[in-house]
């Protein structure tokens, strides 16, 4: 029993990161209806712009992981305005989208690869006391991880309960259409998501990096399998969804590590399989209806 | 030619070979029928490892090779189990990733399989050895033929191209047959081919199957070759840069395909290893992998379509000039003239109007809601057979939403809809298309590139090569029908006045003229109840006119119609009765005249 | 243009005929059979520069193992050249990519074959690509030396597959030994799902079980994970002495790093052969520090000559060709050389510089006794042979005594990380058949 509640509390530091970037990738795609593979790659530019404040700049770890989440927020825009508007412009189909979005994800991790040299990289931070809380272990930083993860959540909540902006999105996300012609500057609320959801795969990826204690030019990629997967199982689109998704493969990874840790990813995977098996679209699928076009 | 430049040469053309076989089968997937198998490396695969299970003898004394079944089958059965392999696996696969809609979400899904199988793979030794492999798999023919290794070469090109032209056999009769153009349909607009009788969810999974099993075969032949198998030989890099190659060299052709094949897989990943060693050859590796991802986006750029796209298929070539002729045409117009009833007064006796064409559609308290929206909130009424009926009432009254209900695009949350008494609520649209209630598409849903003939085409039921089994049969089992068909879309081409656009893309087209032949297409499916959602939106003022006048004559052949439109004076103009919705429920029912008297439609429109 | 359906008929018709027609006159053909290039029977003629094809991955994630070979031949290259090459033959080294797997290593070594001139011996490749390059080798009479552990080749037959370095077979029990006799009798086994690691597990429990010590946890887990949390717990709540197996450079530096994290400071870890690559210190040290490393790691690999003129010899040749840190004091590394160097050696005992000629030669530079005169660099091997002598070539990596399935069954010895010098320093050598 005493493993299962160690391998619980495990899973919530996977599980917080995972929430983070799923509700990330899932805010951008609630919003444009776009698919973006290149996600992954995101992180993996915040995790080095982190790094690098950190050994040129000397910063604090937490200063440095502000640096890694403006980055995301900027090259998640970039994305967008530089790339990904133009094609859909150019009239290039939803669908085919995602191929553009796997073109751009190719370039930027092999880029990153030619300038980091393929090596492996590290914020050294130095090991902290264990922290023992209901039979589970952590850290203080992984507490950390997991109280900003938290925090993000409510901030989130909160924008979309209570502002504009995060009404606008969500009307933005229910039908663009509709949002337009009741006077929602949609393309204003486009950029606002892109940055949004960039900012939190940045934080995700420094996050990541630092839970992992080192990273390179995949790490961000890898992970990327099972933020999709956490999205999907909520419906991607919802980011109550996402929190859920984050929480059920985060901790059923690590539990499912008890009985063999082969089965880690696997996990993950049946748990995507079985979902689209019965709910082809997501666990909260009532709630929003995939719209054909996309708005970027 | 000197043994080893030999042995070089002949390899290069085998993996062309292998390559090509590949690329057919992907293109099949992707550039014929729209859908994106990102996890087509796996299949591949598969077929290399059951290949080499099949192929491996027993194990000798002493041998390292752990995983052997010992059956040592002669060449080419290993490549038939390594394609049954394939389908089966896709079949699997496809079970669930083709289940949502959207294809980047299947697209997606596959490359999480393919990731998934990876790591399975590699940990699971028990499966295919892990990440040792399988190896020592013995080269067919091998033994028996007394060669020296360059002609050995040699021979294994011609198998090579043995197997190649049959896997192009296969599929260029697969995409010249009237189910290769379904797919191009399913491919254009999913939704659109649903509702003319497409089940996009099976056929997608049959083109699944075969070009998994293609792929397979692809991977077979290679191992049989290389002689060995193992996880680094297929990462899941390697799908994007099939991908790759069939944009580049050109969709929904075999020739596209092949040359996509040779200038992507061969020359621009050969050419390379040509140069000098750089010290660090890791950055070679990666600027090759950035260059792909910047092909990628180069061609979807500026040439979408490839270097060779797909052609166009002129088929009013083929309609038989007897048809052709005005009288011919005339006849066929005057066969509708006989048939069409002299108009009455608005009401008219429901005995006289049903024709055996005609149906009866009755809609019973029926509900659609969306998060807590109910758009559709106990809708009844009756549609009189032979009729045209019009459904008005203000903006968010659910009135698409309601056609969407009774054609079955998507499912009620109650009700039921009964079409001559089959309930047919939860249908999906195929099925329901099939009973004759056909559906046009608020905004214009033609078969962009589809010819104007193949669109009217893809829409008549019954036609012989529309499977796979069919399909392999060739042009001379579907010619007659095809050629039937062809008559009677060039009648109503003629009809409609468009025969000057039959060979052209139904996407190169005016607004106005699409929406024609969304008509005609829909009228090609042999319609019993004819669903129209806002036919006039977006067309100018004369084509308008052109429209109401086809509709009248449909109404008076006898043709059961609702109709959704803003447009009131078209409503007036063709349709007899009139329903209004509001809130998602009936409001009131009429003629044009008394709905206007009635005060609760005025202020509901006034209102909404 | 119009590809009618007859058209393709025709042309793969046209393809197929060819090739048949090819095949039949290959066959009838009496030509040498073998590459064109390698087989300089008549032997000199001309004044011609030897090569010695490097094929390895370069690229992808073992792209270490080709720079490591590339290197290895280039000092060799340079210490052959500098005593006057081989038979006033001079050997250059030429790399080609394998990219890493059998699919992409085919056609490059038919390219090699082709492309090289008087191609004499191949440095390489990577195991997994071995069974689809080793018979294009043989046909072209190129033999070839490798450092594959992959113990499927303890009985393999071919001549022209020479092993510098001992199998995994070997390298398991060592690690058993290493491990019991510093101290650690009840230990966790941690081994990672990818090719080494598995050939290595069955071997090692056996070893240790037979010196006397247990294994209080056994775990494989999977590679590249972002949380090996709940491995970790499970292996501390066994209570190790310590760690033993073999995890690559990722998993090796998130396990260790949480493994700390956990336990509040490591335990000891001994580890396989596979911590001396490079990629292993530049993960790990920077996870949980260069001191942690030398404090903790222990690595079981083959021994090195640590003095002596061959150490002496291959050092200057390591700088000459300016090799980093790491490979200047790397066992496999130094096998390389000294395989380039046998080789040459063999060569010029042969008198040819024909693979199916020298081949024979290549153990009867090596082999001990009979009278055979210790020699440690090539130009004291190429004197001696010109005096008629017999030689025993003992190199950077100590004796290279090739058993009757051609594998050189070197010892080991236990390495240590040296932080400050950011390199793996020998320690203790373990005797020879440790743990067998």
């Amino acid at each position: 029993m005493s493993q299962v509640v160690l391998s619980l509390g495990f899973g919530l530091v996977t599980a917080s990161i995972l929430a983070i970037g799923a509700v990330g990738f899932t805010i951008q795609f609630g919003v444009t209806n776009l698919f973006n593979l290149a996600y992954g790659e995101i992180m993996t530019v915040a995790a080095f712009a982190a790094y690098l404040a950190r050994t040129t700049l000397h910063w604090d770890m937490w200063l440095a992981m502000a640096v890694g989440g403006l980055c995301g927020m900027l090259v998640s825009l970039a994305m967008s305005r530089c790339v990904f508007m133009p094609f859909l412009q150019r009239g290039t189909s939803q669908f085919a989208m995602v191929m553009v979005t796997v073109a751009v994800s190719f370039i930027l991790k092999n880029v990153l690869q030619i300038w980091s040299g393929a090596n492996f990289y590290s914020y050294q931070l130095p090991p902290e006391p264990s922290i023992r809380f209901l039979g589970m272990v952590f850290d203080a930083r992984e507490l950390a991880i997991i109280g900003l993860a938290v925090a993000s959540l409510l901030g989130l909540h909160l924008l979309f309960q209570y502002t504009r902006l995060g009404k606008a999105m969500r009307a933005t996300s229910d039908d663009a259409g509709l949002a337009r012609s009741v006077g929602i500057p949609t393309s204003r609320i486009v950029s606002a998501a892109w940055l949004l959801s960039g900012l939190l795969a940045g934080i995700a990826g420094v996050a990541l990096a630092m839970d992992l204690g080192t990273f390179d030019s995949n790490t961000g990629g890898s992970f990327l399998l099972l933020i999709v997967a956490a999205a999907v199982f909520g419906s991607v689109g919802e980011p109550y969804g996402a929190v859920l998704g984050a929480l059920v493969i985060g901790i059923a990874s690590e539990l499912a590590a008890i009985i063999s840790p082969t089965l880690k990813d696997v996990v993950a995977f049946a748990i995507l399989v079985l979902v689209l098996l019965f709910r082809p679209e997501g666990l909260r699928s009532g709630r929003v209806q995939l719209r054909g076009e996309v708005t970027a | 030619m000197s043994a080893a430049l030999q042995s070089y040469v002949a390899t290069l053309l085998i993996y062309l070979g292998v390559n090509s076989i590949a690329c057919w089968g992907l293109n099949l997937q992707f550039g014929v029928s729209g859908v994106m198998n990102f996890a087509f490396i796996l299949f591949q695969a598969m077929g290399a490892y059951i290949t080499a299970v099949l192929t491996l003898p027993k194990a000798t004394a002493g041998s390292a090779e752990t995983y052997i079944l010992g059956w040592h089958l002669p060449w080419p059965l290993p490549l038939v189990g390594a394609g049954v392999a394939g389908a089966v696996l896709a079949l699997a696969v496809g079970s669930f990733a083709l289940r949502p809609r959207r294809r980047d979400f299947q697209a997606t899904v596959m490359l999480v399989v393919s990731i998934i199988a990876s790591t399975l793979v590699v940990s699971e030794q028990g499966w295919f050895n892990g990440n040792q492999g399988l190896f020592g798999i013995p080269q067919p023919f091998a033994g028996s033929l007394s060669l020296l290794p360059a002609g050995y070469d040699w021979f294994f090109v011609a198998l090579t191209a043995g197997v190649a032209l049959l896997v192009l056999f296969a599929t260029d009769r697969f995409t010249s047959s009237p189910w290769g153009r379904r797919l191009r349909a399913m491919r254009e607009n999913a939704d659109a081919a649903e509702s003319l009788g497409t089940n996009v969810r099976a056929e997608s999974l049959k083109v699944y199957v075969a070009g998994g099993a293609i792929a397979a075969i692809s991977g077979g032949v290679l191992v049989e070759f290389i002689t060995s198998w193992d996880p680094s030989g297929w990462g899941t890099g390697e799908t994007f840069i099939f991908f790759v190659a069939i944009i580049v060299g050109g969709l929904g052709n075999n020739f596209g395909a092949f040359l996509g094949a040779f200038l992507v897989l061969g020359v621009f990943l050969e050419l390379p290893t040509y140069l000098p060693q750089l010290s660090n050859s890791n950055v070679e590796e990666s600027l090759q992998s950035a260059a792909i991802g910047v092909l990628i986006l180069a061609f979807l750029w500026w040439r979408p379509q490839g270097i060779i796209p797909e052609r166009r298929r002129k088929l009013s070539r083929l309609v038989p000039a007897a048809a052709r002729e005005p009288a011919a045409v005339e006849s066929a117009a005057s066969v509708r003239e006989e048939k069409r009833e002299p108009t009455t007064a608005v009401t008219r006796e429901p005995a006289q109007a049903a024709t055996a064409r005609s149906a009866e559609l009755s809609v019973r308290d029926l509900h659609r809601e969306f998060g807590g929206v109910h758009a559709v909130d106990g809708l009844s009424f009756e549609l009189v057979p032979g009729q045209a009926t019009g459904l008005i009432g203000p903006n968010g009254a659910g009135k698409s939403t309601a056609l969407k209900l009774i054609a079955g695009a998507m499912p009620p949350s109650g009700g039921h809809v009964l079409v001559d008494g089959v309930d047919v609520a939860g249908w999906p649209a195929h099925k329901v298309s099939r009973l004759g209630v056909i559906r046009t598409f608020q905004h214009t849903s033609e078969f962009g590139r589809l010819t104007v003939l193949e669109n009217l085409l893809t829409a008549a039921p019954g036609q012989p090569g529309d499977s796979i089994g069919g399909a392999l049969l060739g042009r001379r089992h579907a010619r007659p029908r095809q050629l039937e068909l062809l008559e009677q879309a060039w009648a109503l081409l003629a009809d409609f006045q468009l025969t000057a656009h039959a060979d052209t893309y139904a996407g190169q087209l005016s607004g106005g003229q699409r929406r024609l032949v969304e008509i005609m297409r829909a009228l090609m499916a042999r319609p019993r109840i004819l669903l129209l959602d806002e036919p006039m939106a977006g067309v100018n003022p004369t084509l308008r006119l052109t429209i109401e006048e086809h509709l009248r004559r449909l109404r008076d052949s006898g043709l059961t119609m609702l109709m959704v439109e803003h447009e009131l004076g078209s409503v007036e103009r063709v349709c007899d009765c009139v329903i209004v919705m509001a809130q998602g429920k009936l409001l009131a029912t009429g003629t044009m005249a008394e709905l206007r008297r009635n005060e609760e439609v005025v202020s509901a429109y006034l209102a909404g | 243009m119009k590809l009618t359906r007859t058209r393709w008929l025709a042309a793969c018709g046209a393809v197929a005929a060819a090739s048949i027609a090819a095949a039949g006159c290959s066959s009838s053909s009496s030509s040498s059979g073998s590459a064109g290039t390698s087989g300089s029977s008549a032997g000199s003629g001309g004044n011609y520069a030897v090569t010695a094809g490097v094929l390895h991955a370069f690229t992808g994630q073992n792209a270490f193992f080709g720079l490591n070979a590339q290197t290895a031949c280039k000092a060799a290259a340079a210490q052959v050249n500098a005593a006057g090459g081989i038979m006033g033959h001079s050997l250059t080294c030429t790399a080609f990519d394998t990219k890493g797997d059998p699919a992409d290593a085919v056609p490059v070594t038919n390219r090699m074959l082709v492309a090289a001139s008087h191609l004499e011996m191949v440095v390489g490749p990577d195991g997994g690509d071995i069974p689809s390059v080793l018979p294009l080798l043989e046909q072209a009479k190129a033999p070839e030396m490798n450092t594959v552990g992959d113990p499927r080749y303890d009985t393999q037959t071919s001549q022209y597959f020479w092993r510098l370095t001992p199998s995994d077979s070997t390298q398991a029990p060592a690690l058993a030994y290493a491990a019991y006799h510093l101290g650690y009798t009840k230990i966790a086994e941690v081994f990672t799902s990818d090719l080494s690691s598995q050939t290595t597990t069955a071997p090692f429990q056996a070893s240790y079980a037979k010196l006397g010590g247990t294994i209080v946890k056994q775990l494989t887990v999977a590679p590249d994970q972002a949380s090996y949390q709940t491995e970790v717990a499970a292996a501390l709540a066994a209570h190790p002495q310590a760690i033993v197996g073999e995890m690559d450079a990722r998993t090796s530096a998130t396990f260790l790093t949480e493994l700390r994290q956990q336990h509040g400071s490591l335990i000891p870890f001994v580890v396989t052969q596979r911590a001396l690559q490079g990629d292993w210190a530049a993960a790990v040290v920077p996870a949980i520090g260069g001191a942690a490393v030398s404090k903790y790691v222990t690595t079981v690999a083959p021994a090195l000559q640590a003095t002596g003129a061959a150490f002496s010899a291959f050092q200057s040749a390591m700088g000459a060709v300016k090799a980093n840190p790491f490979q200047k004091k790397n066992p496999f590394v130094a096998a390389g050389y000294d395989g380039v160097i046998a080789f040459a050696l063999a060569m010029d005992a042969a008198k040819s510089t024909d693979g199916s000629v020298f081949v024979s030669y290549i153990p009867k530079v090596t082999t001990a006794g009979g009278g055979a005169t210790v020699v440690n660099t090539y130009a004291q091997g190429v004197a001696a042979l010109k005096a008629g002598k017999t030689i025993q070539y003992v190199g950077a990596a100590g004796a290279m005594v090739f058993n009757q399935y051609n594998t050189a069954d070197r010892p080991y010895a236990e390495w240590t990380y040296n932080a400050t010098a950011h390199s793996w320093v020998m320690g203790e050598q373990l005797p020879q058949n440790a743990g067998q």
